[in-house]
């Protein structure tokens, strides 16, 4: 079919495809690693999803499911060129758990509201797991929209969401055969935040092979599904750090027992009886909101500092303090020595920050 | 689920995780943390800082003066 360009109803492709205005060119698409290639938080491990909306894979991709111990997402690798990584959901072997499995992400109002009385398509890749199990091979494809700000992914799924509202509700067979698919629809008028979500239902008991993989995600403005947009992986991982920041690097997993990358939380100083001592770590990009925080010592144990001193290093180091939180940078203040103390010692640690919709 | 104070009325230390949680009307971790406030539960106090005692203040005699003649 050739490129045909129409007087009244704008350009046919020769793909078939119609574009009736002038399509965006750079950063069309709204969902962040909608390729999955970042896993901050479990660097590709898997990921027991619980009754409680969480983070636990996939950076930007919220979890849920209907029953605890049924489901797991893990960030996958595939033997694709285009799309090397995929997120797969399965059902563990044996289970005969009928609970549903979602994944979804949560568009923020500032990079949506924009969308409001727009055209929007969204595209994905799947494939179904050979003993993928889900009656007619179905998964569901869904939008849905709001009018409040910034609500998030477990009041989406209360579905209490100001005005919520879904666009999209598509159920759509897969294969084993890995397909793009796409759906069209107009966003209403006064929305003011956006967001997606897919799911499964197993049926009977679960063999090796009860998954399906999914990837490519894509929403753009628009009647038509243009490929899917890719962004250099340091524009990426920037985009997913506004959510989600930790000293680890990219692919080490936060908890691993490792001396690289930690920081100076707390210059340790001792005067006479009195500990004083304070710190602040600086984010790598500018966060979402003031995050949720926590730090580790070097063997990857919560609430603890790792001491520096004389050519060695050490771990367990629990001094009290009060944590003082900005979009920026967080700074530590000691209101009480560890036990043991340790004066004049830099206290260094590891950190997660967690500004997750 | 339980929580304790911090010495920063804007962050408390949720127990459970370890983690540090901030106010935020847009933070699901601290709507969590008031509605469980409003179920009528109390959060672990702070942490005080020990009281520094202020120094003894020091003390010069004023120096006896002569008495002038008559």
């Amino acid at each position: 079919m050739p490129t045909t360009i129409h007087g009244t109803n704008g350009i046919t492709f020769n793909d078939g495809s119609t574009q009736n205005s002038r399509p965006a060119v750079g950063f069309r698409n709204r969902i962040i690693n909608g390729d999955m290639r970042i896993d901050q938080r479990s660097s590709g491990a898997s990921y027991a999803v619980t009754t409680g909306s969480a983070y636990g894979s996939c950076d930007r991709w919220g979890s849920l499911a209907g029953a605890s111990g049924v489901w797991t997402q893990r960030r996958t690798a595939t033997t694709l060129t285009d799309f090397p990584f995929a997120m797969r959901i399965q059902r563990t072997a044996g289970s005969t758990s009928t609970a549903a499995c979602y994944i979804g992400q949560v568009i923020e109002t500032t990079n949506c509201a924009d969308l409001a009385g727009r055209s929007v398509t969204l595209s994905f890749e799947a494939i179904a797991g050979a003993n993928f199990s889900a009656a007619s091979s179905l998964i569901y494809a869904e939008v849905w929209t709001g009018t409040g700000s910034d609500q998030g992914w477990g009041a989406l799924n209360s579905a209490t969401w100001t005005g919520q509202t879904a666009i999209i509700n598509s159920a759509q067979p897969i294969t084993t055969t890995k397909t793009r698919y796409s759906s069209t629809a107009v966003v209403p008028a006064g929305v003011n935040e956006i967001a997606i979500r897919f799911y499964a239902v197993g049926v009977g008991t679960a063999g090796a092979n009860d998954f399906f993989e999914i990837t490519g995600f894509q929403l753009e403005a628009g009647s038509t599904a243009t490929d899917f947009e890719r962004r250099p992986i340091g524009t990426e991982l920037a985009l997913c750090q506004r959510y989600y920041d930790k000293s680890y690097s990219m692919n080490v997993a936060p908890g691993t027992n490792t001396l690289n990358g930690m920081v100076q939380g707390i210059m340790e100083t001792y005067a006479g009886a009195w500990y004083q001592g304070g710190g602040s770590i600086r984010f790598t990009t500018e966060m979402r909101r003031a995050p949720d925080f926590n730090y580790r010592d070097y063997t990857g144990t919560l609430n603890r500092f790792t001491n520096f001193w004389t050519g060695s290093y050490g771990y367990n180091i629990n001094p009290t303090v009060t944590l003082f939180v900005s979009t920026k940078a967080v700074s530590i203040l000691e209101t009480a020595g560890p036990s043991g103390g340790w004066s004049g010692s830099p206290l260094m640690c590891h950190y997660t920050a967690d500004a997750e919709l | 689920m339980n929580y304790k104070l911090t010495l920063n009325p804007e962050c408390v230390f949720r127990i459970e995780d370890s983690t540090y949680i901030t106010k935020s009307e847009f933070n699901s971790s601290w709507t969590a943390y008031e509605k469980w406030i409003a179920e009528g539960n109390e959060p672990l106090p702070a942490v005080e800082p020990p009281v520094v005692p202020a120094p003894e203040p020091e003390v010069v005699p004023v120096p006896e003066q002569e008495t002038p003649a008559p």
